[in-house]
């Protein structure tokens, strides 16, 4: 101890001396001198030869350190942008470009955090026709991986047709049963095709076919001891075709930001098991409506959302478990956990009042009061659960390109990073 | 024994670098010998090696790592909180002599404030020949960075240009500016390409041998269905012409953009880093006046001239008045940066209720020729380019106010002049971007003249021993008030201390007798005028100005001006 306190004596002072010696004013060219104006033989010393500089003296570059090691230290960032923009100049085009990778995060969905990329190519093939291949790799090993062509069919109508397919790993999926939170290993296969078209200027129609492969297995989190293991029964492997149809009225305005006006979307799905008699009909109805804030420009406005879902058994036993509508997660009920809630019903409201941070940014403050029901009897203001929060929401042309979201409940606080809009 | 703590030893060092580096060194405001007129930067060297243009990096850095750099830098911070309390002064650029003003350079030259240029001369701009039209134009090479489609070509005569063609929305808007900007530049002092609309017959065009062109990241070579590419959209005029706008390739080596930081390392003759050069610096409030909102590294050029040293250019003015390249203004655009974390902070805290300007007018126009271009949204003294740049942050009053005496200095008739270079073709819309521009102008001369003393052009001359000192008042010269509402109180001594004079004066003359020493001895004495405007309307402005004389025997000199700022 007294050796090091001895060391940094005489290095304090020495530090102090040298200042004090470096930092003797510079002399400023402005201040030299010469005795003649005569530029046919100018001297040496005439001030038109002596050229200015911009010089530091050893106090300015000790208070300028921070910003020097900060500098240094994001160079490589500019030399990585420089290379990318000099080789894969489409990059920085965004989607304008035809062809492109852009990072994707998400945080606040079915795990804490997951991160890939997102890489799309406008013209793969034919002329507009749009491939897009998205992947996520997040906590506790979890892989989302999907991939999408889309074909355009009739410009008249705008009408398209897509085809996707999607494949998911959770090993860590949860599942609820009334507050016990539990585990099951998820295996998500499917292939999709898709047809939308716009039957008039407000009117637009989607039908689809889905094939999906889902597997649910025990988790390698469940521990032998818990006293709340997964069901035997919900594990297996399912096989479902899907036909689904949706036909959405808009009548909302704004292209960027949806300022004012009302969307309607109803929509059905019937799905049948591959592999047993079981079938099922899941039905939604949901309204948005977005009202401009008075006396203020209608960038201020408040969005509200309703939405109904159902399934009802046709035949067979009963639903895959992971068919039936859910609440919590990071498009409803925004601070509760994804799937926190299941039942063969659900029921949401959202009200948003959204403002400009910027051009390209908004901000949120959101309520979201949701509730699960197995019969319509069952729901009730009382059962209602409750979320809020706040968040910027990232904006394009096309809309929403990224949220990021605090939300808070009764049972946590949630942060959501996400590309998917609420509505 | 008592022990330091490494904190505490950090702290004391930075402390003492603070005292020591706030500490001002101070030095004659007046020259004792001749006034620097000149920069010597033009030292022959070995060409350096050429930079690569980017699109983007520059406006990323300047944009966010830059603006945490400045939090950083406690130079600035401790100058920043210092200058409220009276212990540090603004950084005032490096390149100024004792008479405020910035010698001339490779970067800058005397023109229409120091040596009044003809209407011709304004008209003609920086250029030397024109494309010929009478023959042939063949494409040597295909444009690639940028966002503006165009070829480069060579004419008739052998003369090499760039092509560059205006939004198919705007036909001759973009065109327009571009020479209007090569024109208002050049005569501010600035090194700029030379610039013309030329009329072209598009069937009188061929692609020479070898060109390639860049086709979704790979090569290929350029035919002429990209050559009808390019200038689709582009309307034909009666006798078959095409309209573009031509730059002529310069007289040397472009060696890619120069930066608005820094110093340039391959090249010796620059010593002065760019943010701290006033005529960068205060370029901020030229470029406020045209709206020149893109002004960044990637719109500048370094090129190595013929007798060894580096020209600095600025160029592309396609985002200046009312155009935005291909399309036109918008509100925003001047008002605030693309990413504007004040703004930004405002908006978020006020839960939307603050509505900035620029949400609250539309960004309709009167002309497509013209584009979004207004004055009375215009606030000279909040003006940003789209993105931060360096030394227009370092602006201090003294620069602005060397940008706004070159932004006045401009005639109605200079304008009108300039403007007409555009060749727009409503006479309508030519009225109204002269008028703007001459509002924007007066604009400009009222805001930073009412914050620094606006005396200027100071001459003394000697009547036997009657010396007769003149100056002008900028404020006054510019029409922005009349003569009668200003007077100029004064109070002159010797450097030495010994009273000599003082007074008001109602016009812009002051005349004393000195006494037989000052005159009579060996040596040229120096003499300081202190002045003050005296306004009838308010008293913004009104800061003093010292003026150094040096006078002896038939002998008068302007040496010295000191504003306060």
């Amino acid at each position: 101890m007294l050796h090091q306190t001895t060391g940094l004596k005489p290095l304090l002072c020495s530090v102090i001396f040298l200042l004090l010696l470096c930092a003797v004013p510079v002399v400023s060219a402005t201040g030299l001198s010469a005795d003649s104006t005569d530029t046919t033989a100018i001297p040496e010393d005439h001030p038109n030869l002596q050229p200015y500089e911009t010089s530091y003296n050893l106090a300015q570059h000790i208070l300028a350190l921070p910003s020097y090691i900060f500098y240094w230290s994001t160079r490589p960032l500019g030399w990585g942008v420089q290379y990318a923009e000099t080789r894969y100049p489409h990059l920085f085009e965004g989607e304008r470009g035809d062809y492109g990778i852009f990072p994707l995060f998400e945080s606040g969905s079915k795990v804490r955090f997951a991160a890939g990329a997102l890489l799309f190519h406008q013209h793969l093939f034919r002329q507009n026709h749009e491939a897009r291949v998205q992947f996520l790799y997040g906590t506790d090993d979890y892989w989302d991986v999907h991939a999408q062509y889309r074909v355009p069919v009739s410009q008249r109508h705008n009408s398209e047709l897509i085809f996707s397919g999607n494949y998911e790993r959770n090993p860590r999926h949860r599942f609820f049963i009334e507050d016990n939170r539990l585990f099951y290993s998820a295996e998500d296969a499917s292939f999709r095709i898709q047809y939308n078209s716009s039957l008039s200027a407000r009117m637009r129609m989607q039908n689809s076919v889905t094939y999906s492969n889902n597997t649910a297995r025990t988790s390698s989190a469940e521990l032998p001891d818990d006293p709340f293991t997964f069901p035997d029964e919900l594990k297996g492997n399912y096989e479902i075709l899907t036909f689904g149809n949706q036909f959405a009225l808009d009548f909302r305005r704004g292209d960027m930001r949806k300022v004012s006006g009302t969307q309607f979307i109803a929509g059905a799905d019937l799905a049948t098991s591959l592999k047993n008699s079981t079938s099922y009909l899941t039905y939604h109805l949901e309204a948005h409506q977005f009202i401009p804030v008075p006396f203020l420009p209608e960038s201020r406005r408040i969005g509200i959302r309703g939405m109904l879902l159902k399934s009802e058994l046709l035949s067979g036993d009963e639903i895959p478990f992971f068919d039936l509508p859910a609440l919590g997660g990071s498009r409803n009920l925004r601070g509760f956990r994804s799937e926190r809630f299941r039942g063969s019903g659900a029921l949401i409201f959202t009200a948003e009042y959204r403002y400009p941070m910027w051009d390209v940014l908004d901000v949120t403050l959101f309520m979201d009061q949701g509730q699960v029901f197995n019969n319509f009897d069952d729901i009730a203001f009382d059962r209602f659960e409750s979320s809020y929060g706040f968040g910027v929401h990232l904006l394009t042309a096309k809309g929403l390109a990224f949220r990021a979201e605090l939300a808070f409940s009764n049972e946590a606080t949630r942060y959501i990073l996400s590309i998917t809009p609420t509505f | 024994m008592k022990r330091f703590s490494p904190v505490l030893v950090i702290v004391l060092i930075f402390s003492v670098a603070a005292i020591l580096a706030v500490g001002c060194s101070s030095s004659k405001p007046y020259a004792t010998g001749p006034i620097k007129t000149f920069d010597p930067d033009t030292t022959r060297i070995p060409m350096p090696s050429r930079k690569e243009q980017f699109q983007y990096w520059d406006r990323i850095d300047n944009s966010t790592f830059h603006q945490i750099g400045k939090v950083l830098d406690l130079n600035r911070v401790l100058r920043f909180f210092g200058k409220p309390l009276g212990l540090a002064s603004p950084r005032e650029a490096d390149n100024v002599n004792k008479l405020d003003d910035v010698p001339e350079s490779s970067w800058y030259t005397y023109r229409h404030y120091h040596n009044p240029m003809t209407q011709e001369e304004l008209a003609r701009g920086p250029n030397t020949v024109e494309p010929d039209t009478s023959g042939p134009w063949y494409i040597f090479q295909a444009k690639l960075e940028g966002a503006m489609g165009g070829f480069f070509f060579e004419d008739a005569s052998g003369e090499r240009f760039l092509a560059k063609f205006d939004g198919p929305l705007y036909p001759g808007l973009m065109s327009s500016v571009e020479v209007i900007g090569s024109r208002i530049f050049y005569a501010a002092g600035y090194t700029v390409p030379e610039a013309t609309v030329a009329y072209f017959d598009p069937e009188q065009v061929f692609i020479r041998p070898g060109v390639e062109i860049e086709d979704n990241g790979e090569m290929r070579p350029m035919t002429m269905e990209d050559y009808r590419s390019i200038i689709s959209g582009q309307g034909l005029y009666e006798d078959g012409t095409m309209r573009v706008f031509a730059s002529k390739f310069v007289d040397g080596r472009p060696l890619g953009p120069w930066r608005f930081r820094g110093t340039y390392r391959d090249d010796p003759n620059d010593r002065v880093d760019h943010e701290h050069r006033r005529e960068l610096r205060g370029m901020r409030v030229i470029s406020s006046w045209v709206n020149d909102t893109d002004r960044r590294d990637a719109n500048s050029m370094f090129v190595y001239n013929d007798r060894g040293y580096i020209d600095h250019y600025v160029q592309d003015f396609g985002n200046i008045l009312g155009a935005n390249g291909h399309t036109i203004h918008r509100p925003i655009q001047g008002q605030a940066y693309l990413i504007d974390p004040r703004f930004m902070l405002l908006n978020t805290v006020s839960l939307g209720t603050y509505v900035p300007l620029w949400e609250k007018i539309d960004g309709s126009y009167e002309f497509p020729q013209v584009g979004y271009f207004r004055a009375d949204v215009f606030k000279p003294g909040r003006w940003v380019p789209t993105h931060p740049n360096p030394a227009f942050e370092n602006m201090t009053l003294r620069d602005a106010f060397w940008g706004a005496k070159i932004v006045m200095n401009f005639s109605d008739e200079d304008i009108r002049t300039m403007v007409e270079t555009g060749l727009i073709y409503d006479e309508r819309a030519v009225d109204y971007l002269v008028e703007t521009l001459i509002k924007r102008r007066d604009m400009i001369g009222r805001y930073w003249f009412k914050r620094i003393n606006p005396l200027d052009r100071f001459e003394a001359g000697l009547n036997d021993k009657t010396l007769q000192i003149t100056f002008s008042d900028l404020y006054i010269d510019g029409n922005l008030n009349t003569p009668d509402s200003h007077r100029y109180q004064y109070y002159i001594e010797a450097v030495n201390g010994e009273f000599l004079a003082e007074g008001v004066t109602d016009d812009s003359f002051i005349e004393l007798t000195l006494p037989g020493h000052l005159l009579n001895g060996d040596n040229y004495q120096v003499i300081k005028v202190e002045l003050h405007t005296l306004r009838n309307y308010d008293h913004l402005g009104d800061q003093k100005i010292d003026v150094y004389f040096e006078v002896g025997r038939n002998h008068t000199r302007l040496v010295g001006i000191d504003r306060d700022v």
